[in-house]
């Protein structure tokens, strides 16, 4: 993920994704939804361009044959 | 002596002596929630006729000869997250305001079943993760030191409960430090055991992969009997493991001597939350555990940040896709702090989700990397001690000076201990992280941090 964008670019890439899960921000509660937003993807900006296509996610499972460990 | 300040194993010495009886256990305990919850809101349900019922039946029991074992007859309460047949659920939310389950959780199953008393359902930060908040259908527990600052959540109840000297052990659950946080800012006991040890079948979910449910209790052996209780393998809890459960209370009494300690310093030291009093809890921690004979030494992790990041990520994914036809349909309905959290997840790509997965093994392997060379870690539980309500706080920021959701990414057993009061007369703790399933070599540094640290001898309030 890239570094974050200027906040009118922010605040539509929000609505966007609010709009895309049929969440309806009440207009009061914006801001501070907003600013969450921000923080939030800055967070996930650590996670990002970190691993090549060898590391594996925590939820790769493993079949056993019946009766087998 | 009050009967509350019986440890649970004690209680159940002087039931089996007949010198006390569950039914006086019980009242004792119902009187002291009367006398207090009124200033601390602990509770949003006491179950008095179920208690009172509960405890004449444990009498009945061992009068005729049943036993059935060091939890017969002691009081408890619930988390407002565990379902309980035929009494109220909420989540402490209006949109489980009329839910009553009509099967008790696994966890209420197997305390029913060991004979406990069940006094009643705690207050919750909405659905484990929202709070402390005003605009909900029950007020927000308070902190049992100085009801003028907050718990810690989201067990604020079964912390408060704890602290106020109401009950002995009141469950808890833990998906970022929902035990540990509040038991370090009320002055208990907390323990979140490894992931899979604990089923969580019938406690509403906050986020599956991150879900722990464990005790509060007022000592390091309450929380190793009541584990007793609730540890073992549940066929129809997906996560739960089919690993032996020992003897949690064996090795309670050791000691450290020889046990290898690693401090991931850097999760902490230059964090700028981070006060001075509680430095100085856990550098005379340290020094106290090598004056018993420990080997203690900083020990390199990843960076705290990136396992702040894997958990959030991870828990607003989780949390959103539990609560997503709710949050369209009903968003007014939840409280203002939990809505404001609960959204994050629809903003997290599936990108972003498998990063933090990719993430999370590399966080895992890390710890138990560590965790190759010593026995155990030992880190804060929180940076400072408990806020006032009326410290202003950003509710939806990442920034938390709890220091406990590393261990629900990688899903170590993790448990704080009081060691002492800060500055303003708050308590400190210090958190341990033991290895997969090493729940007994937790508690046996647990213990010992407790007798070294005097913590017995601290007045409680209320006491």
């Amino acid at each position: 993920m890239a570094e974050a964008p200027p906040p009118d670019t922010l605040a539509a890439e929000f609505d966007c994704l609010m709009s895309r899960a049929g969440i309806t921000v009440p207009p009061q509660r914006r801001d501070a939804a907003l600013a969450a937003y921000a923080d939030l993807r800055g967070q996930i900006a650590l996670l990002h361009g970190r691993y090549g296509p060898e590391s594996e996610p925590s939820n790769v499972f493993r079949l056993s044959p019946p009766g087998g460990k | 002596m009050d009967t509350q300040d019986l440890s649970i194993a004690e209680m159940g010495r002087q039931l089996r002596a007949g010198s006390i009886t569950a039914e006086m256990l019980a009242r004792d305990a119902l009187a002291r929630v009367a006398a207090r919850d009124g200033a601390l809101h602990a509770f949003v349900l006491v179950t008095e006729e179920r208690a009172l019922a509960d405890a004449r039946r444990a009498d009945e029991e061992r009068k005729s000869g049943r036993d059935r074992g060091p939890f017969h007859g002691i009081p408890y309460a619930l988390k407002d997250i565990y379902d309980t047949a035929g009494i109220r659920t909420t989540c402490h939310s209006k949109l489980r305001l009329h839910n009553v389950p009509k099967e008790d959780s696994v966890a209420a199953a197997r305390l029913r079943d060991a004979g406990g008393v069940l006094l009643g359902k705690l207050a919750t930060h909405e659905f484990a993760i929202g709070g402390p908040s005003f605009d909900l259908p029950f007020p927000p527990a308070r902190n049992p030191w100085n009801p003028a600052h907050i718990t810690g959540g989201s067990s604020s109840g079964s912390a408060t409960a704890i602290g106020a000297r109401m009950v002995r052990m009141a469950m808890g659950s833990d998906t970022g430090g929902s035990i540990r946080g509040p038991a370090a800012w009320c002055g208990t006991v907390g323990i979140k055991p490894t992931y899979g040890r604990v089923s969580r079948r019938g406690v509403f979910p906050l986020s599956w992969t991150l879900d722990h449910i464990g005790p509060l209790s007022r000592s390091v052996e309450d929380s190793a009997i009541t584990l007793q209780v609730l540890a073992g393998h549940d066929p129809q809890d997906t996560a739960s493991a089919d690993v032996p459960v020992p003897d949690y209370s064996a090795d309670l009494e050791k000691g450290v001597a020889g046990l290898r300690i690693g401090v991931p310093r850097g999760f902490f030291a230059t964090a700028p939350a981070i006060t001075w009093d509680v430095t100085a809890g856990i550098d005379r921690t340290i020094s106290q555990l090598r004056e018993a004979g420990a080997v203690v030494e900083d020990v390199q992790l990843p960076d705290y940040a990136l396992f702040s990041a894997v958990g959030r990520v991870i828990m607003m994914a989780e949390a959103f896709a539990i609560h997503e036809s709710d949050m369209q349909a009903r968003l007014l309905d939840y409280g203002e702090i939990t809505a404001g959290r609960f959204i994050l997840g629809a903003a997290i790509t599936a990108a972003d989700f498998i990063h933090a997965l990719r993430a999370r093994r590399e966080l895992t392997d890390a710890v138990n990397g560590a965790l190759s060379h010593y026995d155990a870690l030992l880190t804060l539980s929180a940076l400072n001690t408990a806020p006032r309500f009326d410290q202003p706080t950003d509710s939806l920021s990442s920034a938390s000076p709890i220091q406990t959701i590393p261990f629900n990414v990688t899903g170590h057993p993790a448990m704080s201990v009081p060691t002492g009061l800060g500055a303003n007369g708050l308590p400190i703790g210090v958190q341990i992280v033991g290895r997969p399933f090493d729940e007994p070599m937790v508690f046996r540094i647990g213990r010992a941090i407790e007798k070294l640290s005097g913590w017995d001898s601290v007045k409680l309030p209320g006491g």
